[in-house]
């Protein structure tokens, strides 16, 4: 599979750390999002063209993702961290009825979030062209963020905000990690 | 989306009500009238006597003495339908839900002292057979490897939810809104949840409107600590699930949705519709990715909005 990565991009890639500290706030470690995006790019490589109507199997989690443009020495597992905004793209090929066929998949990243998937196939005919267009429906949803203080609610539904002592415990030991 | 002037809005259908404290977090209680103190007393006491029974954090609740002694411990009656609800969820996710996962819970270091450090590795709940239920009174069959501690997390939140909801009913108030901290019941006029970013608390991925009924929201990005470790745990094998980050479910109780969100941290919403449960819920992995599963048939006032 091949994972381009746009020039402009390469450069100002931000490096992540093998042990990156995880931000803690309220009790909450924020992790990249990103893995989302990349798994997604990771994914469609696993495409398996073959006779078989294109069904969105459960997506398998991608922990080692990695948009790196070529192959290197040592890849970095990332886990974490912040990714340049900006698109990136994966093209698979697969072989189906007798012919070779691609689908490419683009995604947006901003602030970390995936703002934009576009799935592009090749097939421009016959039953490879109507898996394509199954497939490109099929695609799960990735989550787009929208910040709260845009939208009019009357709740919130997450994780209960913990209270109880635990917050005060995870103080505890960030500080005695630190000593 | 552009904010909408403060002023424009329509008048909230609830405008008054309290917060409190209960079980280890934040609630809030909207009622369309100003609730009587007699009202206010009478939940804090159900809130209290609950946590009396059931907090595995302290030392002087009924869990306590049931894990320290093993029994026979009489509880709230209470006891009788969460623990056959529990029984409902067991068998509908081949064990992954379990009321004795208090003991890896502790072991990964989720105990009484917050010591948030494991203090041995994962282990598998013990098994049905470990608790005896006659009545209301519990008894622990002695298990020489696993610690037989009841959590009854899962569920017990929405539980007492509903209790709160039928409180106020009986004093005659029923177009409240209780909310403990995203497991919320709401009936009289319908509200709009925001669903949290599982990765970032100051985002929404979709709008909820809710109608008459519950919703739980479960995720385990904040009562987690160390190295994947979090507080749902798979009682087949007492550690943490790693594919599922955050579920929502909508059901007719807070008990019913607290449970299947719950759930589905193990297993899929078509396995938990054929056990026989009615709900809807929305799921992201850890992947990022969304599955959705509207209700069975179309419930006008109930819709759910992804932002893409």
């Amino acid at each position: 599979m091949r994972v381009v990565c746009p020039d402009r991009f390469r450069k100002e890639r931000s490096r992540v750390p093998p042990e990156p500290a995880p931000q803690v706030r309220d009790g909450l470690v924020r992790t990249g999002l990103a893995i989302a995006g990349v798994g997604l790019v990771m994914g469609t490589a696993h495409l398996q063209g073959a006779d078989a109507p294109a069904e969105a199997a459960e997506p398998e989690p991608e922990p080692r993702p990695g948009p790196s443009t070529e192959p290197t020495e040592d890849p970095e597992p990332v886990l974490h961290g912040d990714y340049t905004d900006g698109e990136y793209t994966a093209t698979g090929p697969y072989v189906a009825h007798g012919a070779d066929n691609e689908i490419t998949v683009t995604i947006t990243l901003e602030d970390n979030d995936v703002t934009e998937v576009e799935v592009v196939g090749t097939a421009e005919s016959g039953n490879s062209a109507r898996y394509q267009e199954e497939f490109a429906q099929k695609i799960p949803e990735l989550v787009v963020g929208v910040p709260l203080d845009e939208i009019e609610v009357d709740k919130v539904g997450g994780s209960s905000l913990t209270g109880d002592g635990f917050l005060e415990a995870l103080n505890r030991i960030r500080d005695d990690a630190h000593d | 989306m552009p904010t909408t002037d403060v002023a424009a809005t329509a008048v909230p259908a609830r405008p008054h009500g309290w917060d409190l404290t209960a079980i280890g977090t934040r609630w809030r209680v909207d009622t369309p009238e100003p609730p009587a103190t007699e009202v206010i007393d009478a939940v804090d006491l159900l809130v209290a006597d609950f946590d009396r029974a059931y907090s595995r954090f302290r030392p002087d609740s009924l869990v306590a003495e049931l894990a320290t002694t093993g029994g026979p411990v009489a509880f709230p009656d209470s006891v009788v339908g969460i623990l056959d609800l529990y029984e409902r969820l067991r068998a509908a996710t081949d064990g992954a839900i379990d009321p004795l996962i208090g003991g890896s819970m502790v072991r990964l270091g989720d105990d009484a002292e917050h010591t948030l450090r494991p203090h041995g590795p994962p282990s598998p709940a013990p098994g049905p057979g470990a608790l005896h239920r006659r009545g209301t009174v519990l008894t622990l069959r002695p298990h020489a490897e696993a610690p037989a501690v009841l959590d009854i997390g899962a569920l017990g939140k929405g539980w007492l939810v509903d209790e709160v909801t039928g409180l106020l009913a009986d004093h005659g108030i029923t177009a409240a809104v209780v909310d403990a901290s995203g497991d919320l019941r709401a009936h009289g006029a319908p509200i709009r949840v925001a669903l949290e970013h599982p990765w970032d608390p100051s985002r929404a991925i979709g709008v909820l409107t809710l109608a008459d009924g519950a919703l739980a929201s479960s995720a385990t990005n904040r009562r987690r600590w160390g190295q994947g470790l979090h507080h749902v745990l798979d009682a087949r094998t007492g550690a943490p699930v790693e594919r599922v980050t955050a579920t929502w479910a909508v059901a007719e109780t807070a008990a019913l949705a607290d449970g299947l969100a719950t759930a589905l941290f193990h297993t899929t919403p078509e396995t938990l519709s054929d056990a026989g449960f009615a709900f809807e819920c929305t799921r992201v992995f850890t992947d990022g990715t969304l599955q959705h599963r509207p209700g069975p048939r179309p419930h006008p006032a109930t819709s759910w909005e992804f932002f893409r």
